[in-house]
């Protein structure tokens, strides 16, 4: 497998410290430990949304902690994607709208048609398609963030970041947005994602455990398949308990 | 997409929307009226006086004439282009009935002259140069809504009826501000009726483009030719023309500049709190790799679209205000030429308007781009309370808008007040006496002095005689001065600068002749006084709008002073019971009967209602505008201010319900907690609209005339009209927006 997005020696503040890891294409990574632990800081750090104060974080070859603010951007917006715990979308703007407005503002309203057809594509893959023309506010959490995963797909990104995507969620809606992760990351979507549920990182191929700032642990799972679920719980409950949590 | 955002953003906020597009339309409407009005205006003017072909310099004379003299005066120079000499028959004004009125009580110099063939044409209200029939009389236009008069009336000048068959502009002397007034006959009436008034004379000259009338009026003083009347030069009737309805404008230019600063600061207020509202939105999209410019864009694309909805509106509302109110321009000056002109100038105001608040946005929207996504998704800020500054802002509004209402209302009593006309050339007395154009000056005058003296009815009395005296300045040049001299005391004038001249060796000088002669105080002037040299030294410097604005004053008792070759003489008088003013003048009307119109007899307070009537009616229509104005912002922005507190305070609003206080307590709470700052902004705004606005005032005044101004304020108006508006209509505010508490649900 080639390598990613590689963490070399990573420090902030007091929140983060000396951190090293290195994220494989296609692979599904989540990131777990307690609050405070600096797991969600890591995630902003490494996906060049927030600054750093030591170490290197390289994305394909890039190394992003020396790229200007602007670049970081033009980097954000064109090879990675974003999902956040509350689903901050554009209120003014119905579900497809807010599908396709980083796609628009990147490619031009010449190609909105192309667009408008991806997006409509992909709220039918993803089964909401009959939210589509719905303003924000009038559908249910599972389905808005399931919009905003869909979002930040538009633009086809190398790799997903995703900060405690169901963190928000019932049960239900949050076993759909997961689903519908698996089902991006076997397209061939690598995606890193901050939890707190065991739940959804039994389903990820490596988790890595945080405390302090520091990364205390990693526990291989290998691809998910929904028989070994009930194996898979097992062991990410007991390495868990190996931390205290 | 943005239009869809937009559509949507209005949809769901449509009371913030609707108060900033108020504020866009009122910004631009404001700034458009200015515009449109004073384009049209100078438009008009420009246009009246280039078809009617106005005179460059006007002498106006009576008695003996020597044409030959005049003409070869003309020949001899070579910036003259032309020169007339218009008869003008100056007729009593008791001798004048229109439509059945008498003129008596008019101030104004009415008098007859019939149409110049090369220049100062007089025109009709097509602008077309006029050609009475045998007969008929056309009246001059300020009159027609001055006495309700119509074509076909009937105008009777001794036993002599003519038939109006219409009304005319005249260049020079249509603002209500030039003391004299011409009808217009035909040649054969005029030669009918020229034994019923006193014969004088326009001396007029048409000056070469480029050429120096000042230079052309000092020649003109030193030829020694006709002069013994004021001398007009084609700036000062410009002025004169441009003054009543300049001041107006004034005035709504002062109101728009406020009104943009309101408008800045409430759009200010709802964008920030706007941005507080899109700050999720904004850091979103900074996360997602839209930059700082970019997400300016999304919500500044609202703003563009509010601010031409507002800037189309406020053209139109610009369009629509500046017919009635130029209605009374129209009628004296005409329509102005090609008006393509003025309508760009307004469009390029209303855009440079809305451009400043755009841009205003556009600098707070920039705080997006200092917005870091991680602080706003991660939520490690609070949300800010804007709370206090909802009760400061309203304390804001509530001073700019009193301002508002207080300049023009005080403008306007202090133009309306009697003590006004000491800023302006006249002393403030009960009555004036004016004698003029007669042999006789000097004997007329002691007469009436020896019978004032000896009237029991009089409390003060001065005697003032004017003359022509050759002036020699500090630099060596040579001008004729217009000098009065009298005791100044008696009746002061307000001076701009320094002091009236009390002693011998004092000379005070009007703004105009100051900034002409270049001579400030403490320079030094030569007079020549019948063949001695004197040296004066400048003590005083006032405002004068009388004879052409350029006169000095001298101190001396005319009675002494035999040798001052008296041009007119002007006896101020005040009576111990001014209410006896009516029947004082007719006592003396009547004695000076045998003079004719060589004595005429003034009540100040008519003579001040004459010259700024229109003016202060003008000048009431702003105030009313202000006041409409600034009542409309006092209820927007208190009713959106409270209506945002509201908002801000939801659940401790709930929280009381679910305890069982009554909504209308809630409600009251409201009118409570405002209330001081109301009051303050109120007391604030009274203070700022006397000594700011005396001096924005003083500016505007300064420019049009009347310098070293200071407010003559009305009580009832500004201590309880103005603050009682203001409070009532921010109170009724208060309680229009706190109906937003009864919509809040109890908290379960």
């Amino acid at each position: 497998m080639q390598e990613l997005l590689k963490v070399e020696s990573l420090c902030k503040d007091n929140i983060l410290n000396n951190i090293g890891f290195t994220v494989y294409e296609g692979e599904m990574i989540a990131i777990m430990g307690p609050s405070g632990s600096g797991k969600s800081t890591l995630l902003y750090c490494v996906s060049g949304m927030d600054k750093t104060d030591g170490g290197k974080v390289f994305l394909g070859g890039t190394e992003l902690t020396s790229l200007s603010e602007e670049e970081k951007s033009e980097l954000r917006l064109n090879r990675m994607g974003f999902i956040f715990q509350q689903m901050n979308v554009l209120a003014d703007l119905n579900v497809i709208d807010n599908i396709m407005f980083t796609s628009v503002y990147a490619k031009g309203k010449k190609n909105e048609k192309k667009i408008r057809e991806k997006a409509t594509g992909l709220l039918n893959e993803f089964g909401i398609s009959d939210i589509a023309d719905h303003m924000t506010n009038e559908v249910s959490g599972g389905q808005l963030q399931r919009a905003c995963i869909l979002r930040s797909l538009m633009m086809d990104p190398e790799i997903l970041f995703a900060d405690e995507p169901t963190g928000a969620l019932n049960q239900r809606a949050a076993a759909t947005v997961i689903d519908a992760f698996l089902k991006i990351n076997r397209s061939g979507v690598t995606i890193l994602m901050v939890t707190h549920d065991s739940k959804v990182a039994l389903k990820c191929d490596r988790v890595l455990y945080i405390l302090d700032g520091e990364l205390r642990g990693e526990l291989n799972l290998g691809k998910y398949t929904p028989e070994k679920e009930e194996e898979r719980q097992q062991t990410i409950n007991t390495w868990l308990n190996s931390f205290g949590w | 997409m943005y239009l869809k955002m937009i559509k949507n953003n209005i949809k769901k906020n449509k009371l913030v929307t609707v108060a900033t597009v108020i504020f866009m339309t009122v910004s631009a409407a404001f700034m458009g009226l200015t515009v449109l009005l004073s384009g049209n205006l100078l438009d008009s003017i420009d246009n009246l006086m280039s078809e009617a072909k106005t005179c460059d310099f006007l002498q106006m004379h009576s008695g003996e004439l020597d044409m030959e003299e005049l003409e070869a005066f003309a020949d001899s120079r070579d910036d003259v282009e032309d020169m007339l000499v218009a008869d003008f028959l100056n007729i009593e004004n008791s001798s004048i009935t229109l439509n059945g009125i008498s003129l008596s009580d008019s101030t104004q110099d009415n008098g007859l002259c019939v149409q110049n063939e090369s220049f100062d044409h007089l025109l009709g209200t097509d602008n077309e140069i006029l050609h009475p029939s045998e007969g008929t009389v056309y009246v001059p236009v300020c009159y027609k809504s001055e006495y309700d008069l119509s074509e076909g009336q009937i105008m009777q000048i001794g036993n002599v009826t003519l038939t109006i068959e219409g009304f005319l502009r005249d260049s020079q002397m249509n603002s209500m501000m030039a003391s004299s007034k011409r009808f217009l006959v035909s040649p054969e009436d005029y030669e009918k009726l020229e034994n019923i008034g006193s014969q004088e004379y326009l001396i007029e000259f048409l000056i070469k483009d480029g050429c120096d009338i000042n230079g052309f009026a000092t020649a003109y003083a030193d030829a020694g030719l006709p002069c013994n009347g004021p001398t007009i030069t084609a700036p000062l009737i410009r002025t004169m023309n441009a003054l009543s309805d300049g001041m107006m404008i004034l005035i709504i230019f002062l109101v728009s500049i406020v009104v943009l600063l309101i408008s800045l600061i409430c759009i200010r207020y709802i964008v920030l709190t706007g941005m507080e509202k899109d700050r999720k939105e904004a850091g979103m999209l900074k996360a997602l790799g839209l930059r700082g410019k970019d997400i300016r864009k999304v919500f500044i694309a609202k703003y563009i679209f509010l601010s031409l909805s507002g800037g189309i509106i406020g053209a139109v509302i610009a369009y629509i205000i500046s017919k009635p109110l130029g209605i009374q321009m129209r009628e004296l000056y005409g329509a102005s030429g090609d008006n393509s002109g003025t309508f760009l100038a307004s469009m390029l105001g209303i855009f440079v308007t809305e451009s400043i608040i755009l841009l205003s946005i556009n600098k707070h929207l920039k705080k997006h781009d200092r917005l870091s996504a991680v602080e706003v998704i991660s939520d490690r800020r609070k949300n800010t309370a804007r709370k206090k500054d909802s009760l400061i802002w309203i304390t804001g509004i509530m001073v700019a808008s009193v301002f508002l209402c207080l300049v023009p209302v005080n403008i306007s009593t202090t133009i309306g007040s009697e003590r006004f006309v000491s800023y302006m050339g006249v002393g403030q007395s009960n009555i004036r006496m004016d004698v003029r154009q007669c042999d006789d000056i000097e004997g007329v005058s002691d007469r009436l002095i020896g019978k004032i003296s000896s009237d029991p009815d009089v409390d003060m009395y001065c005697l003032m005689q004017t003359g022509s005296f050759r002036a020699t300045l500090n630099d060596g040049s040579n001008v004729n001065l217009l000098t009065e001299i009298g005791n100044h005391e008696i009746f002061p004038l307000n001076y701009a600068q320094g002091k009236c001249p009390e002693r011998d060796g004092e000379i005070a000088l009007s703004r105009l002749n100051s900034e002409e002669l270049g001579c400030t105080l403490g320079d030094t002037i030569i007079l020549n006084r019948d063949g001695s040299e004197e040296e004066f030294t400048v003590c005083g410097i006032y405002s004068d709008i009388t004879n052409g604005g350029k006169t000095a004053k001298i101190y001396g008792d005319p009675a002494l002073d035999n040798d001052i070759p008296v041009m007119w003489s002007i006896i101020y008088v005040s009576l111990k019971d001014p209410a006896q003013t009516d029947p004082f003048i007719s006592s003396y009307q009547s004695y000076c009967e045998e003079y004719g119109n060589s004595v005429k007899i003034t009540d100040i307070k008519g003579y001040m209602d004459g010259l700024y009537g229109q003016t202060i009616n003008n000048i009431k229509n702003a105030a009313a505008l202000s006041f409409a104005a600034a009542g409309l912002i006092i209820f927007i922005v208190v009713v959106l201010f409270v209506r945002l507190m509201i908002w801000q305070e939801k659940s401790d609003i709930s929280l009381k319900k679910a305890l069982g206080i009554s909504t209308r307590y809630i409600r009251n709470g409201y009118v409570r907690r405002t209330s001081i700052y109301i009051i303050s902004g109120v007391i604030l705004g009274i203070i700022l609209g006397i000594f700011l606005g005396q001096e924005i005032a003083g500016m505007m005044l300064g420019a049009l005339g009347a310098a070293g101004f200071k407010f003559i304020i009305d009580p009832a108006a500004a201590f309880i009209l103005v603050p009682g508006f203001a409070v009532i209509v921010a109170v009724l505010a208060v309680r229009s927006g706190s109906r937003e508490v009864r919509t809040i649900k109890l908290r379960m």
